[in-house]
């Protein structure tokens, strides 16, 4: 685990390159936040400032060294904002004119919009501060009036304390001190994405945007799902009663972002190519879009030996044992497997004390099945040790974007069998514009369908001469599309050439701190 | 990636409700000495005094002019602040112009008109429960809140209402309906939806099978719910409930998003309904109709899980029965006099 974050950090220096981030490095460990720490860390001659959105202070500790190239180290907190309430407040003038531009933006985004918002808020900001504005009779007129225009048939109450935890993050990245860089790069749309797009407006250099997942696509599906957003309107089981609710609002604020921080990028690099759909459908420019993999290190992977024919035919699942994964339909295919292959072994390789219950469930389902001798937890480990005893790697994820599981495997001539999740069809399958196309590296199943995951990985352990074509396929693609010089290389191409790129005119003035 | 830059849960996103119903019930009653009381209270003492003094002839009437231009200045420069620090202005410019016209007099006015205004009214307590409700710090009885609902237009719309089916849209539908239906699944499941979400879990559409994927996630717990109860009452539910919930167990197995303990568990509940079924007379039909997929749509899709399962019996047993039905006749045979009887 890392250090407390030194102080000295805290004060901003310039950097080439800042990356902003929301609510992940370096608090939360494993993906995304991995992928920053290898990004910093394979750039060593560009220097970095860090700007962390979070939803308060926190006492976590980070769980990622910052790495010697890292200059300056911020946090924006998104739900800490406005200063104590103010009732006897003169209206200042350009109320009105700051209202219908906040009203624009956040029902429609586009980097115009965020301008316009900055501008006025900048004049307002010359009579009283954005934090005092925003407990003030002076926002109450300006939620009234959203209200009215907006969604006068769902709950005003409601509305009120909705808005003020979208727009009360809003101000916060509005307020917040950019610190000096050549480049702005966001990991996502969202509140990171209005920051980097408003850096772009401010300061003229050019933002970029890498995205991993699709952030406005969680957070729909997040919002489509929870119960804590009332809903105030009884839509019954409509699916386009026209009625806005808070739903709505939520919804269309995130996708109102997303195509601000879409329009201010320069360049909107995701993993791969499924997830240009989405970014096209969210109205990203065409233009702008390109793919950079993630990428491994071939060379320790492509040395293990590949288990042998007469070995126990054994099959693993590589992950933490989490309910995203669905470690529940691995077992049930271990169960229907045993059917065909009586004497499979079924590893999952990954800690299993991340979410203690559901550990508990997968254990009792292994023990419901009987499966005592076939199904083995080894919790965390080093999987090099375990490679050369694996005949076929599964996934059984309900969600992923480029698992490096499949990379790392296949580097290891292991054949995958894996849900059609994410980037995982691309990586065994091939991309459509894979020339000359080398064939699969395994098999794509359906999602919570451990019977053909079953058959899928049945057909491989029963054919040696398939699953060494298979393996020896898997590899070659990674070696051409998926290694960490290639991802290496082409981040620093793409820096290169922001860094050197002229400024543009700012079109909002800067903020003053 | 993003953590909790959403509030976690409703009481987060609206931390005020309580305070703001304790304060609604403690609205300001204006006291007879509030700000512009002792205002318009001096202007009647200084100008009732300097009548008196006037009427003694101890002063001149011009001295008395003065001084109660000296008073209304005073009053209006009042006004003037008032208004620049974003308060009400209207008490302060009508003792302002009630005593310009009108000396003590018009300041006497304005302050009876001022203790008028304070009493408290026969409908605070109204203001107060209102407050109270729309803060949800009280408990609202059903019937009220359906003519609120009603009152500000919040009802379903009939006119929106849709015709097809979760499944159809599921088939066919744009993304935005399919990405609504799911989150309705979400929050209102049904096991009638079963079939919808299925297909949105084979949905060439990678967003649709994300969405659908952490659906599932959520309704499992409940369909495992519903086995445990049904697993419960198996042997005292009687009449028709065992057809209904014989159906229900088969519509979970076949959902394919049961572990496989329980979707074993949920197999042999159904059997020993059906077991159960067989040794009583079916009075509703439409309760038998349940086991037995209600559209061609549905069928396929429950059949197509069913082989999928290598639940081959299971699957003869639903083709059976949907033939039978078809027919719109069938009989129960008594194993124990062999004899049968035709119900329909």
């Amino acid at each position: 685990m890392a250090r407390p974050i030194a102080q000295k950090l805290q004060r901003v220096a310039a950097a080439d390159v800042c990356i902003i981030v929301e609510g992940c490095y370096p608090y939360i460990p494993g993906g995304v936040s991995a992928w920053i720490d290898w990004l910093i860390k394979s750039q060593p001659g560009t220097s970095f400032s860090i700007v962390a959105l979070w939803p308060r202070p926190t006492d976590q500790p980070p769980r990622y060294q910052l790495p010697t190239n890292v200059v300056s180290f911020q946090h924006v907190y998104l739900q800490n904002f406005g200063a104590s309430p103010v009732t006897r407040l003169r209206v200042p003038p350009g109320t009105d004119d700051f209202a219908e531009a906040l009203a624009a933006f956040s029902m429609h985004g586009g980097s115009a919009s965020l301008a316009q918002v900055a501008i006025q808020l900048q004049a307002l900001r010359r009579v009283l501060p954005a934090s005092v504005l925003f407990n003030s009779p002076v926002a109450w007129d300006i939620v009234r009036r959203m209200y009215a225009q907006r969604m006068p048939y769902s709950s005003f109450l409601h509305f009120f304390w909705a808005w003020r935890a979208l727009l009360g993050g809003l101000f916060a990245t509005l307020e917040f001190p950019l610190p000096p860089a050549r480049v702005y790069h966001t990991i996502s749309t969202g509140y990171a994405g209005i920051l980097a797009a408003r850096a772009a407006l401010e300061t003229g250099r050019p933002a970029v945007l890498t995205e991993h997942g699709i952030y406005t696509n969680e957070r729909r599906i997040e919002l489509l799902m929870a119960d804590w957003v009332a809903d105030t309107v009884d839509k019954g089981h409509a699916l386009d009663d026209p009625r806005l609710d808070l739903r709505d609002m939520w919804i269309n604020a995130f996708e109102a972002y997303a195509r601000t921080c879409y329009d201010a990028c320069t360049d909107i690099v995701t993993l791969y190519d499924d997830n240009q759909r989405a970014q096209r459908m969210l109205g990203a420019n065409p233009a702008k879009l390109s793919v950079i993999a993630n990428g491994i290190d071939l060379a320790r992977f492509s040395n293990v030996a590949t288990a042998a024919n007469d070995l126990r035919p054994t099959m693993a699942l590589i992950g933490r044992v989490v309910p995203i994964k669905d470690v529940k339909s691995f077992i049930a295919a271990a169960h229907y497997l045993k059917a065909t292959v009586p004497n499979v072994r079924a590893l999952i390789l990954g800690p299993t004390d991340e979410d203690p219950e559901y550990f508990a469930e997968c254990t009792t389902l292994v023990h419901d099945l009987g499966l005592e001798e076939t199904v083995e937890f080894t919790g965390t480990v080093n999987i090099l040790d375990y490679m050369s005893q694996i005949h076929v790697c599964v996934l059984t994820s309900l969600s992923e974007s480029q698992p490096l599981v499949i990379l790392e495997a296949g580097a290891a001539r292991i054949p995958f069998v894996a849900t059609n999740v994410g980037s995982c069809r691309e990586i065994i399958e091939g991309r459509s514009d894979e020339w000359p196309p080398l064939g699969p590296g395994g098999i794509i199943t359906d999602l919570v369908a451990p019977q053909q995951i079953s058959n899928a990985v049945g057909q491989l352990l029963l054919d040696p001469v398939k699953r060494r074509t298979y393996g020896e396929t898997l590899q070659k693609r990674v070696a051409e599309s998926y290694t960490s010089a290639q991802a290496v290389a082409s981040y620093s191409k793409l820096y290169s050439r922001l860094i050197a790129a002229p400024s543009a005119a700012p079109i909002v003035p800067p903020t003053e701190g | 990636m993003a953590v909790a830059v959403l509030p976690a849960n409703r009481s987060a996103s609206m931390p005020y409700a309580k305070d703001n119903a304790q304060t609604s019930s403690s609205v300001a009653v204006r006291g007879a000495f509030s700000d512009h009381g002792l205002a318009a209270l001096a202007a009647l003492v200084i100008e009732a005094a300097m009548l008196v003094i006037i009427t003694t002839g101890r002063i001149n009437p011009m001295m008395f002019l003065g001084a109660h231009a000296i008073v209304v200045i005073l009053l209006g420069v009042r006004a003037v602040t008032v208004g620049h620090r974003g308060g009400n202005t209207l008490s302060p410019m009508l003792t302002l112009i009630a005593v310009a016209a009108t000396g003590p007099i018009g300041a006497a006015g304005t302050l009876l008109l001022m203790q008028l205004a304070s009493r408290p009214r026969q409908d605070q307590a109204l203001l107060s429960a209102w407050y109270e409700r729309i803060a949800l710090s009280i408990d609202v009885d059903d019937v009220t809140l359906l003519c609120d609902a009603v009152a500000t237009g919040r009802t379903p719309d009939l006119a929106t209402v849709t015709d097809r089916s979760f499944a159809t849209v599921m088939q066919s539908g744009n993304l935005a309906d399919r990405q609504t239906a799911l989150g309705i699944i979400a929050r209102k499941f049904h096991p009638d939806y079963l079939p919808a979400l299925l297909l949105a879990l084979k949905s060439p559409e990678p967003i649709i099978r994300v969405q659908a994927a952490a659906v599932a996630t959520r309704i499992r717990p409940l369909l495992r719910a519903r086995v445990d109860k049904a697993a419960t009452s198996a042997e005292s539910v009687t009449g028709d409930s065992i057809a209904t919930l014989a159906a229900d167990m088969k519509m979970c197995a076949a959902s394919g998003l049961l572990d496989e303990s329980d979707r074993l568990r949920a197999d042999v509940v159904e059997k020993l309904l059906l077991k159960r079924a067989a040794a009583t007379t079916v009075t509703d039909t439409a309760a038998w109709r349940r086991f037995v997929p209600s559209s061609p749509l549905q069928r396929d899709v429950s059949e197509g899980q069913l082989l999928s399962l290598g639940q081959f019996k299971a699957l003869r047993v639903s083709r059976r029965l949907t033939r039978l039905l078809g027919h719109g006749l069938y009989s129960i045979r008594r194993p124990e006099t062999g004899s049968s009887r035709r119900l329909l």
